[in-house]
């Protein structure tokens, strides 16, 4: 699912309460039956959640930064042939988070967001300021978690990154709406203007 | 628990990477603060043992009597150790003072022996560098009075007696009369041993002066040091708060595993600041009475009985840090609580001689709680208390504005 809006439409803000990080004053987020938001547990279990900015411990290594998430099994399995392997995480283990370039801070973000083999996977404009090639291979590893039957619920103001989106929504007014992207940027550009 | 587990050696790895700087501005911080130890404690030895203030002399110095008099000052009595007379004019005096070489002069007027022979007291003149507000000036001025009002009571006596002699006791002969009393003034009341009795400060009643300021310069130093620990507070990512709150790692438990590891810092620091004020201390010939002859295990047992304070002093750190949000306004918060707090609990300058008011809303402050029990830890007093509910409150605030903070 894409998610298309305004900036201050709110879009960041539902992801946050997906992700229980906010408290909503009301609603559902059912999955599998079961209120996400009422079950703190289930909830950490099922969903992830990549924000905007990269939540890592700017101090230590990017391979510290992943021990926070990962069993030492977990992560060696995945630095061998898993995620963190697609994502070419594994090249720079060593390096001290702080010193990584942008691209490489958000592809261990998300590595670390996929740690506990979530089945939802919330992203907040994921490949926002990245180059071409490495917004690619963001994509395709989030396309490969879609096709292994995740649900992807991805914001974003670029519709070339919600290509790979089934569903499109538009957040207008405090409301979902299903939205249909033609291909002419003017015509969003009009839709998302009008509150 | 086992994301606080691995959250917290983390952060603990995080804390260790920050040791070899902290270390070094410790070392400059210690130097810093003995540096201050040493002023405050007027340890600078001259090679007398003291360092004399420095009185000028001017006007009317030419009367036999008042050279004499100065002579005998100069070279006799005892109070050279601590005041050293210095002949000059008034011109002279004043450049002086202005430029801070003597603590004041004092300027005696024409005729001023002669008119103590027949009785008359004429006023001597003592000029002061400050205006008055300070302690210093104040102790002056008190010391002139009461010494004015003892020349002058003392002169009416002796002349007093001089004169009943004459008028009701016949045969005697009342000048020898005055000259013996005269004699028994000098001995008995200008004796400067007697003129004052030295009455030590309360926190000193109970504590060597040593011993206060060490008390006070480590809590100084424990409270300022946190400056150095502001890489560790500025580099938070609050989106990893936010995720960890997401992932069922709470508040409370953030902060306590961030805490910790803190902690761990500030001891290693302190440890290091201690084997430091040992040596500074045994170079400076400093000794502390309370612990004399108590060696190593002493000083080891002293580190441990201050613990709570060490808790307690890291825990409000951790809140300003907390409140203040990064790392500039950190350090500006922490400067001044060190400053501020650190002059109200007595840590720069002993409490007992503040106002009343000032003194008990002193000891209310975390750092005045701190003073208490390092002061109760040297005495091996209990005092602990009120340190243990400022640590729970601090950790409480601290968790509730991550709380509040992470749900923004």
């Amino acid at each position: 699912m894409g998610i298309l809006g305004a900036n201050g439409s709110g879009k960041t803000t539902l992801l946050k309460i997906m992700a229980g990080v906010l408290r909503p004053d009301g609603g559902r987020f059912l999955w599998q039956g079961e209120d996400l938001l009422r079950s703190a547990a289930r909830r950490a279990e099922a969903v992830a959640y990549v924000p905007q900015g990269t939540p890592l411990i700017e101090e230590l290594s990017a391979r510290d930064n992943l021990r926070l998430w990962y069993s030492p099994e977990a992560l060696e399995c995945s630095l061998d042939s898993g995620v963190l392997r697609q994502l070419g995480v594994d090249e720079f283990l060593k390096t001290t988070a702080s010193r990584l370039s942008g691209g490489m801070r958000k592809r261990l973000s998300i590595g670390c967001a996929l740690a506990r083999d979530p089945a939802i996977l919330l992203l907040d404009e994921p490949t926002a300021a990245l180059d071409l090639v490495c917004k690619e291979r963001i994509l395709r590893c989030f396309e490969d978690f879609r096709q292994a039957g995740g649900l992807l619920v991805m914001v974003s103001h670029d519709p070339w990154e919600l290509e790979m989106c089934d569903d499109w929504r538009l957040l207008r007014g405090g409301l979902l709406e299903s939205y249909t992207y033609t291909g002419e940027r003017r015509a969003l550009i009009r839709d998302l203007e009008q509150v | 628990m086992k994301t606080l587990l691995t959250y917290g050696r983390l952060q603990l790895r995080r804390a260790l990477r920050l040791l070899p700087r902290m270390l070094a501005v410790t070392l400059l911080l210690a130097v810093l603060t003995a540096m201050a130890a040493l002023l405050l404690s007027g340890l600078r030895d001259d090679e007398d043992g003291r360092e004399p203030v420095r009185i000028g002399l001017a006007g009317n110095l030419e009367e036999a009597d008042i050279a004499e008099g100065l002579e005998l000052l100069k070279s006799i009595d005892s109070s050279r150790f601590s005041l050293s007379f210095e002949p000059m004019d008034e011109a002279e005096a004043a450049q002086a003072l202005r430029r801070g070489e003597i603590a004041g002069y004092a300027v005696i007027p024409e005729g001023f022996a002669e008119a103590l022979m027949i009785g008359e007291t004429r006023p001597v003149t003592y000029v002061s560098a400050s205006g008055g507000a300070d302690l210093g000036a104040k102790l002056t001025r008190d010391l002139v009075e009461t010494v004015s009002a003892l020349v002058l009571e003392t002169e009416n006596a002796v002349y007093g007696a001089q004169d009943l002699t004459a008028d009701f006791v016949p045969g005697r002969n009342p000048y020898r009369v005055g000259d013996r009393l005269v004699v028994q003034y000098a001995v008995r009341i200008i004796d400067r041993s007697r003129l004052f009795h030295l009455e030590k400060a309360e926190a000193e009643q109970t504590l060597s002066l040593p011993a206060y300021y060490l008390c006070g310069v480590s809590l100084a130093f424990l409270m300022l040091w946190s400056i150095s620990c502001a890489p560790l507070f500025a580099g938070r990512s609050r989106e990893l708060g936010k995720l960890l709150q997401a992932s069922g790692l709470r508040s409370a438990g953030q902060v306590l595993a961030e805490y910790l590891s803190y902690l761990l810092l500030m001891l290693c620091g302190l440890l290091a600041a201690a084997a430091l004020a040992g040596v500074l201390l045994r170079r400076f010939g400093i000794a502390v009475p309370e612990l004399e002859g108590s060696g190593l295990r002493g000083a080891a047992s002293l580190l441990l009985s201050a613990l709570p304070t060490v808790l307690m002093i890291c825990a409000l750190q951790f809140f300003l840090y907390e409140l203040a949000g990064g790392g500039v306004g950190g350090v500006l918060l922490q400067f001044l609580s060190a400053v501020v707090q650190g002059y109200l609990a007595g840590c720069f300058y002993p409490a007992s001689f503040f106002p009343e008011g000032m003194r008990r809303f002193g000891e209310l402050l975390p750092a005045g709680a701190g003073m208490a029990q390092m002061k109760g830890a040297l005495l091996g007093e209990g005092a602990a208390g009120p340190v243990w509910l400022w640590l729970a409150g601090f950790l409480l605030l601290s968790a509730l504005l991550r709380f509040r903070r992470n749900r923004s």
